[in-house]
């Protein structure tokens, strides 16, 4: 391959690399700033809980909310902190046990730490189980 | 199939696994992607029973949730990609670009099995993951420029050493 077709590669390469990321940076949710009342649902079928709490917050990102607010302990990994403990009841990763996270009755899909919240955002916390 | 060969293929899948694990506490930094190109130059297409096996070891050793069906398929289909196409090529810089494409387009390949009971989720789950998959695929590009074109020497002298052929 001559160097040239090489170079035209590399720039095409980075440019599909930095035209994601740029798509990424668009379309991610963006923080709101300002007060705001989440609602938060604990459920853990293991415990036979399941509560609803009002936490008021002017924070952007749940993560921060929820453990400001004492409501979560989180564990710091290469992926962003993890919810381990909500109210008590910790997760248990030998038996596969881990708290999910719900947004306005949809699935995270991301840590907590890069939820964007709004005002008025219902939050679930549930104990699944199995990976 | 010769004990020799299943030998090889089953220490070939162990070293994948070996060096997954090793690599693990990185967030998509992986050197699996470079091992199956560079296995399917050397033991051709025995790369698809060594990807099978690792993608079984990964599943007994982290569990078999959802992302492991997406193993079940991603880490087949590439060393068949591989072995049909990729082990003609002998530029290491195209072959570090089509590493650091796969890394980019990994998330993607996660998304497919959500995307089967819902698509809003399978979307927002590769668009959330993209900051990793770009990490993912940069890393597969330094993989391919720095250790490809050695590694593939190296592997290339144990092919020649080690009088265990495919047939």
């Amino acid at each position: 391959m001559s160097k040239k077709m090489k170079i035209i590669l590399g720039i095409v390469f980075v440019a599909i690399v930095g035209g994601l990321f740029g798509v990424y940076q668009l379309v991610k949710p963006q923080p709101v700033e300002g007060a705001k009342s989440l609602s938060i649902t604990v459920v853990s079928d293991r415990d036979t809980y399941k509560k609803d709490f009002i936490v008021h917050t002017d924070e952007e990102f749940l993560g921060n909310a929820l453990v400001n607010d004492g409501i979560v302990d989180a564990k710091e990994s290469d992926f962003g902190r993890y919810i381990t403990t909500v109210k008590g009841m910790k997760d248990d990763q030998a038996n596969e046990y881990w708290w999910g996270i719900e947004v306005n009755h949809e699935m995270a899909a991301t840590g907590m730490d890069d939820i964007a919240i709004k005002d008025g955002d219902l939050v679930t916390l549930t104990l699944n189980q199995g990976y | 199939m010769n004990s020799k060969r299943l030998a090889r293929i089953a220490i070939s899948a162990l070293l994948m696994f070996v060096v997954h694990v090793g690599l693990a506490g990185l967030p998509n930094i992986e050197l699996v992607s470079l091992l199956i190109l560079l296995y399917s130059r050397v033991w051709s297409k025995d790369v698809l029973f060594i990807t099978i096996i690792y993608v079984l070891f990964t599943g007994i050793y982290w569990g078999m949730g959802l992302w492991w069906v997406t193993y079940l398929f991603v880490w087949p289909a590439f060393g068949l990609f591989c072995n049909l196409i990729l082990k003609r090529v002998n530029d290491w810089f195209l072959l570090a670009i089509i590493l650091g494409m796969f890394g980019l387009t990994f998330g993607f390949y996660f998304a497919i099995p959500y995307a089967l009971y819902d698509p809003v989720y399978a979307f927002n789950y590769w668009i959330m993951g993209i900051p990793f998959d770009v990490m993912h695929s940069i890393s597969n590009f330094a993989g391919g420029i720095f250790l490809g074109y050695p590694l593939s020497k190296v592997f290339i002298r144990i092919r020649d050493n080690s009088y265990v052929h495919n047939d």
